[in-house]
């Protein structure tokens, strides 16, 4: 069984990323735990000091915790196995790894809207929360039903480093997925690589080892907009998390490209 | 469903009655053809008078008379619900104090109505709007004789209707339809009316919330989550993005290359701002969009 941590705030992205995990309780054997983290006010924006403030920030509290409330049962499906919601105050990003330390979870979830213009993920992935996961994370973006995977593997995302924690993440459950290898070139058409000798075969090990099968082995090189745009038929893109995500090679310029939700595995 | 579709009596409407017939097949919508005079009537046309109602060759009899044929066509002659079945007699008044008995074909399943109004055509769209109330005005995406510009009637149905507006451009399959909003205010039909483009033309849906200073607002947040999850329980996938107000000439711009742009317009609507006649030219560019408004 999986057990989910997701993060959750009355806004859209928290929707979608209830929403999506509560789907993939439809495939997976999963145990979801919501949290929602209250950031504390700064100071100088508080009404008041002493009892009159801490009034005023539990009563905020309160009504925050009842639109999660109401959000997470709107969300719910039959198939969910729903832990009551966790609720903190404090660093959203400390408390959410304490958590997921703690609890021992195997996966991470929150949610994302896309932006035009700007990548979320090169912030996300450059925080403290993303550079020191204990576990695979989750970033949903869209709703999109759960049908076949995209595991992308490369120079950025060696398979070595991706496929344990992906098989360990998923094991005993049956996932549809292609693997892609993809060379992120700065400029120049969207073209098939021919697959070398070798190109698959550490992949092919790993995956043979726990009885995994692709369904295709595909190798493309092109821009991270070209290659991003070829790759919007998969349900999810499964990946590892940049070490140094300032650096990470037109990755994550990659995964801005697409629509579809994305995991991260920290090698 | 009630659409009303302008036919420009100097145009080939085939292409917007061809769209016309493809949504009132989806919908059974009822449907008013109204035939309308270009905005610059040449020298050599004649005023259209009462006499003309006997007339075969005035241009905007034959051209409305052709729209309709055409409309109807797509249906053929088995199991459409424009078919007529009965025929009555109805006193019609020719002129004042003169009543001629005519045969009437009525008895459809779904109305078909073919009107004109001659005289300007921008009024003529609205006021037959107006007098009978519809729920989408379509309009051919038409640039003006010698120029990029959207004839002036089109702007000025698309900034002045009641209701929901479509502007169709000739030949253009959208291969996507990008919604934008910036308020809560959206109505059911809207939505359905969203959901039946994507089932149109086959296309991809996204939804896009305008932010100000890279905050979206509590109630547009919250509808576009009531939104997204609406269109996923009727098995259509919306993706999600957020544009910066200051951003949205240059979203709207690209977007609206090869896909259909809808704008949910709100009374204080950013969207209502941007729609300065100078800036729909600018966002449509020459006659390549398709453009939905929605009310």
């Amino acid at each position: 069984m999986i057990k989910a941590l997701v993060s959750v705030y009355p806004d859209l992205a928290s929707v979608i990323a209830m929403n999506y995990v509560c789907r993939l309780s439809r495939i997976f054997d999963m145990e979801i735990q919501p949290i929602f983290v209250k950031e504390l006010e700064e100071a100088n924006k508080a009404p008041a000091v002493g009892w009159v403030r801490q009034t005023w920030e539990n009563s905020l509290l309160d009504v925050e915790q009842e639109a999660m409330n109401k959000l997470i049962e709107a969300e719910k499906t039959e198939y969910a196995r729903l832990a009551s919601l966790q609720v903190y105050s404090g660093n959203r990003q400390e408390a959410i790894l304490d958590n997921l330390l703690q609890g021992g979870y195997d996966l991470f979830v929150e949610g994302s809207v896309s932006r035009f213009e700007k990548s979320e993920l090169l912030r996300r992935t450059r925080s403290r929360l993303y550079q020191n996961l204990p576990c695979p994370a989750i970033i949903a973006r869209n709703l999109i039903d759960f049908d076949k995977v995209l595991i992308v593997i490369g120079e950025m995302s060696p398979a070595a480093a991706l496929l344990p924690r992906l098989t360990r993440l998923f094991a005993g459950a049956s996932l549809r997925f292609d693997l892609l290898h993809c060379t992120i070139i700065e400029a120049g058409p969207l073209e098939p690589v021919h697959p070398q000798h070798g190109l698959f075969d550490e992949a092919d090990d790993l995956l043979a080892a726990v009885g995994w099968q692709p369904e295709n082995r595909i190798a493309l090189q092109g821009t991270p907009k070209d290659l991003g745009s070829r790759i919007g038929e998969y349900s999810m893109v499964a990946t590892t998390l940049p070490a140094h995500p300032e650096r990470h090679g037109g990755l994550l310029e990659l995964l801005s490209n697409t629509p579809l939700p994305v995991l991260f595995c920290r090698p | 469903m009630k659409i009303l579709a302008a036919l420009d009596s100097s145009r080939d409407n085939s292409y917007i009655i061809k769209e016309v017939a493809r949504l009132a097949a989806n919908t059974w919508a009822d449907v008013t053809l109204l035939g309308i005079e270009p905005e610059s009537v040449s020298a050599q046309q004649p005023p259209f008078t009462k006499m003309d109602r006997r007339t075969e060759d005035h241009p905007l009899v034959t051209s409305l008379r052709q729209g309709r044929s055409l409309f109807l066509k797509h249906f053929g002659d088995d199991g459409s619900p424009y078919t007529h079945t009965t025929v009555t007699s109805e006193l019609v008044e020719v002129e004042r104090g003169l009543w001629e008995d005519l045969q009437v074909c009525r008895g459809s399943i779904k109305r078909l109505n073919s009107r004109l109004r001659p005289g300007n055509p921008g009024r003529a769209i609205l006021d037959e709007a107006r007098h009978s109330p519809c729920d989408l005005i379509v309009v051919a995406n038409s640039s003006a004789a010698g120029g990029p510009e959207l004839t002036k009637y089109v702007k000025k149905v698309i900034l002045d209707a009641d209701t929901s507006v479509w502007m169709v451009a000739e030949s253009k399959t959208p291969h996507r339809i990008v919604a934008c909003l910036d308020h809560d205010n959206v109505s059911q039909p809207s939505l359905e009316l969203i959901n039946q483009m994507v089932t149109l033309y086959s296309a991809d849906l996204e939804i896009a919330g305008l932010t100000s200073k890279d905050v979206l607002a509590g109630d547009v947040d919250h509808r576009m989550a009531e939104i997204v999850k609406y269109y996923a329980e009727n098995q259509i996938k919306a993706l999600v993005r957020l544009v910066e107000g200051s951003r949205l000439e240059t979203f709207a711009t690209q977007a609206a290359h090869g896909n259909l742009l809808a704008l949910w317009m709100g009374k204080k609507s950013l969207l209502s701002r941007f729609f300065h006649p100078r800036a729909v030219d600018k966002l449509l560019g020459v006659a390549e969009s398709s453009l939905l408004i929605l009310r």
